[in-house]
């Protein structure tokens, strides 16, 4: 905390929503030592569309639960809108989770005996400034119109589909107005056909302006994003700018590559 | 495949199961084997006591005669009179055998240290009606007659291997009681279980009835109508196709022969009758409720275990969900399912069963040691074919009852989805309803049990707490006669003799205090009336004969009035004492010095009143009421205190005695501690196993409510980790945890207090020789309980909070 401004809504533009510097995530497993992450520098801008992709237990879902304050990392610094993470409390972070990042997961983690309201609201709820039930109520609104889901508002989850749900649960990364929407592998339940329609949701919103950083190990979704980062053995060994179509290699990949980073 | 290689697969797949699984196999087996343990040991108990004959000769046709007594104060039944039961057995023609029986303490002279022991007087029949098994020799002849004494005697096989050593040829001995010498002619076998009815099933030997000197004296002394013992009664067997009715009515028309002598001699008595009942029910008194609400308490326990071990499978299911899961997708049918859980827990609980087995084996064993003496047919507890009926359907019973109850927990359908949805426990299996439901029932039981045993706890130390009236520390009760001696001097005399020997003992370097009288500290009571002048009696009410130093010696404060007079306990002068509750019951005022009473004697002038005297048996029944007669010279009777550290032993005290006259017997030696044990023994075994159930449900109650509360955090963990990636924060997550947890564990510790509440009141009669309401004593436990409980649901709550949200996303 500096000055008496909670560090959490020191909010500056032009600076990169995340930044992280060095990043590395080690998993311990009996006298086993699993380097899942390392050496991870990352920027996020605001209105970034970014991508993350790489073969499975390449650190993907690793790194973006990193980036979600998820989890801590075992070295190097994370910064959120300015903030150093690495000395926030737990409730500080989920304070942090809640205001600035939206979450969208795989197999939607929707809670079964809510409503579709109630779970797209849920994040609403947790809120320290108690927005009002009528600002609850039209912001969930306004996010189920996003994703064209305001009519099965009453239902439950179980009672979608995939994609519907899928979809519901945009809306309820989106109802926060946040400042990131992570996003892990949000076609990886879906049919070509109902992942496209999430996909097409997803590039809406970042015309619209919403930064998203993206996890997927499909390479024709990847390609949606301005931004791709390919990770291997948990390094970043490709950075690539579609707008600008160039590639960089952060690291030649080879096989030696691969075997010193296990 | 063949049903018995598919029986053995099923087996196979299941044990290897349970193997990777120790922690859980190790929890359920624990709880049920430990519970069922209890249960079986209780079980044994009722058993015994309700479904098992008796090993006597025919229990259906086996009957008691007491007698009824009508008295302007009430009805008076189980109390006695030799001429009644005499009269009874002489005359009576329902019974094809049949036996007085009256146990009484005789002193053996001829044993070392001349102990006093107990002798049951009986007719032959005594030992066909009970199948007494005889060691050696045999029982009394059968052709001696009702009053004609006999000179042999019959020895118990515990009586054998302490005072002959177990000696081969003891048929033929003697022993002797200073007057008359008995003949061993058999020994009992140990396997015998004397009736509970007579002396607590205390027997050392058996003497022929006519050899009872209360009654059959040669004319010495008239036992006379009024004068009536609790442990002399009928036993007998009737005669075929004889109902109960009609023994009452044979012997009710025998009164008629003696119904005016009766009234004349029992001048307080208005009306009699006998009292027939079948032997079991006497044999048992209320110790059948006894066993029957101990029974009850287990059946809790049982049930709170059972709860614990659904819960243990629900967690197992959960964490077997995508074995299930893959079986139900490659074509596996529900009952195939069924059939794999019914596998697994008919081997858990065919195992749990075994175990309790094997260790209610050491606690009928316990349970015996400890009840002996206190408890009727004790001896027959065992692990019979009804126990093992019981275990066996039990074991069956509940293999398939968790079977089903977690078979009908998983959503089939919902299964194969399971595998679809990548499994990542989004789909909750149990509704919170269930969850919520749960925690209320097991935390329902587990109030009730703790909050009864509280309340047995609380009675038991009401009673060890309550000031009885007498020091016991260092006091020593004895009483020594000379044979003959009466005759030889004149009260003054043997007063002035008494005296004398009480100055002998004072001096006595160990000793600190003297006093004259029979302690009133005994196991066994005696009970009088007192009866005014207008002829209005009391209730029976316990009495004791004691000196005029009595009660400074014992502690025992004398609120008004005096203490006896010389002229009192010389017999000149007829004084009596009370205690202030007794006084109270005479006079609403309290106010009876001064009041005259009849009693033992006639016109009792009520001299002095002191406190009250709380024997801890009777206080319910006599609430500390207690008469004080004055001893006079007819025996030696001492309470004697010695100094701190220093002891009195009966060699001693007769060594004493026979250095002022060699003639001195000691008619009984009690360390007055030691009766104070034996008073309050069955209060310490309640005590100590109020103490012990109260843990032991809050154990298994801990470990259920602990249990439920991880089953449903599990199942929830995932549910938990979305809303901590969400921003829920833990005060969020606490308030979810009260909101369904916490209430309904709350809700379950009123309900048990309702319950409680309306129980007590509607059973109060029956519940209040056992428990006392007391909230100062029960709040505190149910206190305790509940937070213990909210403890068992905030931990797995902590853990899961306390860990990083993706470790829940992750279901770890």
């Amino acid at each position: 905390m500096t000055n008496t401004t909670s560090p959490i809504k020191a909010i500056e533009k032009q600076k990169p929503i995340i930044s992280l510097k060095n990043i590395a995530k080690t998993y311990h497993s009996s006298n086993i030592e699993i380097k899942a992450l390392s050496d991870i520098n990352l920027d996020i801008m605001p209105g970034d569309y970014l991508s993350i992709s790489g073969p499975s237990g390449c650190g993907k879902s690793t790194l973006l639960s990193l980036l979600g304050l998820l989890d801590s990392p075992t070295e190097g610094e994370y910064f959120i809108q300015n903030v150093d993470t690495h000395n926030l409390s737990m409730d500080q972070q989920a304070e942090l989770r809640n205001l600035h990042i939206g979450f969208v997961f795989q197999s939607f983690n929707l809670i079964d005996e809510l409503s579709i309201f109630d779970n797209v609201a849920l994040p609403l709820t947790y809120r320290e400034d108690n927005l009002s039930q009528s600002d609850i109520e039209s912001r969930v609104l306004q996010a189920l119109a996003q994703v064209e889901m305001e009519h099965r508002k009453s239902h439950k989850p179980n009672q979608l589909s995939g994609g519907q749900q899928q979809r519901v649960a945009i809306a309820r990364a989106l109802a926060g107005q946040p400042s990131i929407l992570l996003v892990d592998e949000p076609t990886g339940n879906l049919d070509s056909k109902n992942g496209d329609a999430v996909m097409d949701i997803l590039n809406n919103l970042n015309r619209q302006g919403t930064t998203i950083c993206m996890v997927t190990h499909d390479v024709r979704y990847a390609g949606h994003a301005s931004k791709q980062i390919h990770l291997l053995d948990g390094k970043v060994v490709e950075l690539s700018h579609a707008a600008e179509d160039t590639m960089t290699s952060v690291a030649p990949i080879t096989n030696q590559t691969s075997q010193a980073a296990v | 495949m063949s049903a018995f290689i598919k029986t053995k697969t099923q087996f196979n797949l299941a044990f290897r199961s349970l193997k990777s699984a120790p922690g859980f196999v190790a929890s359920v087996m624990v709880t049920m084997s430990l519970t069922l343990a209890t249960l079986f040991v209780v079980f044994s108990l009722v058993n015994t006591y309700f479904l098992k004959p008796l090993d006597v000769l025919d229990e259906q046709k086996l009957y008691v005669v007491e007698q009824e007594v009508d008295t302007p104060v009430g009805t008076h039944s189980g109390f006695q009179s030799y001429k009644a039961i005499i009269h009874w057995y002489k005359t009576q023609s329902s019974f094809e055998k049949l036996t007085p029986v009256s146990p009484n303490n005789i002193m053996l002279t001829s044993l070392p240290g001349e102990p006093r022991v107990v002798a049951t007087f009986a007719m032959p029949d005594y030992f066909d009606i009970l199948n007494v098994p005889m060691l050696l020799g045999q029982s009394f002849a059968r052709d001696l007659p009702l009053e004609q004494a006999s000179d042999n005697v019959v020895i118990s096989e515990a009586f054998w291997q302490k005072h002959f050593d177990r000696t081969p040829d003891i048929i033929g001995q003697t022993i002797n009681d200073g007057e008359r010498a008995f003949n061993i002619i058999g020994v009992v076998a140990k396997s015998f279980e004397p009736p509970y009815m007579f002396y607590s099933g205390k027997t050392d030997i058996w003497l022929h009835f006519g050899s009872d000197r209360r009654f059959f004296n040669n004319g010495e002394w008239d036992n006379p109508w009024d004068n009536t013992y609790k442990s002399l009664k009928l036993v007998g067997t009737a005669n075929q196709g004889t109902s109960q009715e009609s023994i009452l009515k044979d012997l009710d028309d025998r009164i008629e022969d003696i119904r005016a002598e009766w009234l004349e001699g029992y001048e307080t008595s208005t009306d009699f009758r006998p009292l027939v009942t079948p032997y079991r029910n006497v044999e048992l008194g209320d110790k059948g409720h006894l066993s029957l609400f101990l029974f009850a308490g287990t059946l809790g326990l049982f049930l709170i275990a059972v709860v614990n071990v659904c819960n243990l499978f629900f967690s197992r299911a959960l964490a077997q969900h995508k074995t299930l899961a893959l079986q139900a997708v490659l074509g596996a049918k529900r009952r195939l399912l069924f059939n794999a859980i019914l596998t697994q827990t008919s081997i858990l609980m065919m195992a749990s069963v075994a175990l309790a087995l094997f260790i209610s084996a050491w606690g009928i064993k316990l349970f015996k040691h400890l009840a002996a003496g206190n408890l009727p047919l004790v001896k027959s507890l065992s692990i019979d074919f009804n126990l093992l009926f019981v275990a066996i359907s039990l074991s069956l019973l509940l293999a398939y009852v968790f079977a089903l109850v977690t078979s009908r927990l998983i959503n089939y359908k919902a299964l194969k989805n399971q595998l679809q949805s990548s499994g990542k426990g989004s789909v909750n299996q149990v509704s919170t309803r269930t969850v919520k439901v749960l925690i209320t029932t097991q935390m329902t039981f587990a109030s009730l049990l703790i909050i009864f045993a509280c309340l047995a706890l609380t009675k038991t130390h009401k009673t060890l707490d309550r000031p009885m009236g007498s020091k016991v520390e260092n006091m020593y009760s004895f009483g020594a006669f000379i044979r003959g001696e009466n005759d030889e001097l004149s009260i003054t005399e043997r007063f002035d003799k008494i005296q004398k020997i009480k100055q002998v003992f004072e001096q006595l370097p160990q000793v600190k205090g003297v006093s004259l009288g029979r302690s009133p500290v005994s196991v066994r009571i005696t009970k009088s009336t007192l009866a005014d002048m207008d002829g209005k009696t009391t209730d029976f009410t316990p009495q004791a004969w004691v000196g005029s130093g009595y009660f400074e010696h014992t502690g025992l404060k004398l609120l008004k009035g005096r203490t006896f007079s010389d002229e009192a306990l010389r017999g000149e002068k007829n004084e009596v004492m009370v205690t202030e509750s007794l006084a109270y019951l005479l006079d609403p005022n309290g106010d009876v010095l001064g009041k005259v009473y009849d009693g033992h004697e006639e016109k009792n002038e009520v001299v002095g009143i002191t406190e009250n005297f709380n024997h801890p048996n009777y206080f319910d029944q006599d609430k500390g009421r207690h008469i004080w007669w004055p001893s006079r010279p007819f025996g030696y009777n001492f309470i004697i205190e010695t100094k701190p550290g220093h002891t009195l032993d009966q060699e001693k005290v007769l060594l004493t005695l026979r250095n002022e006259d060699a003639r001195f017997n000691i008619w009984q030696f009690i360390p007055l501690n030691e009766e104070y044990g034996r008073i309050i023994y069955m209060d310490i075994i309640t005590l100590y196993l109020s103490y012990i159930l109260a843990a032991f449900t809050l154990l298994l109650a801990s470990v259920g409510i602990y249990g439920v509360l991880s089953y449903n955090l599990g199942l929830r963990r995932f549910e938990f980790g979305i809303r901590m990636a969400l921003g829920a924060k833990k005060v969020r997550l606490y308030k979810l945890l009260v909101k369904d947890a916490i209430v309904p564990l709350l809700l379950g510790v009123i309900l048990a207090n309702i319950i409680t509440l309306v129980i007590y009141n509607q059973f109060y009669d029956n519940l209040s020789p056992w428990l006392t309401f007391d909230i100062s004593f029960a709040l505190p436990a149910i206190l305790i309980s509940t937070s213990i409980a909210i403890y068992a649901s905030i931990r797995p709550m902590q853990k899961i909070i306390k860990a990083r949200p993706m470790k829940a996303l992750r279901n770890e």
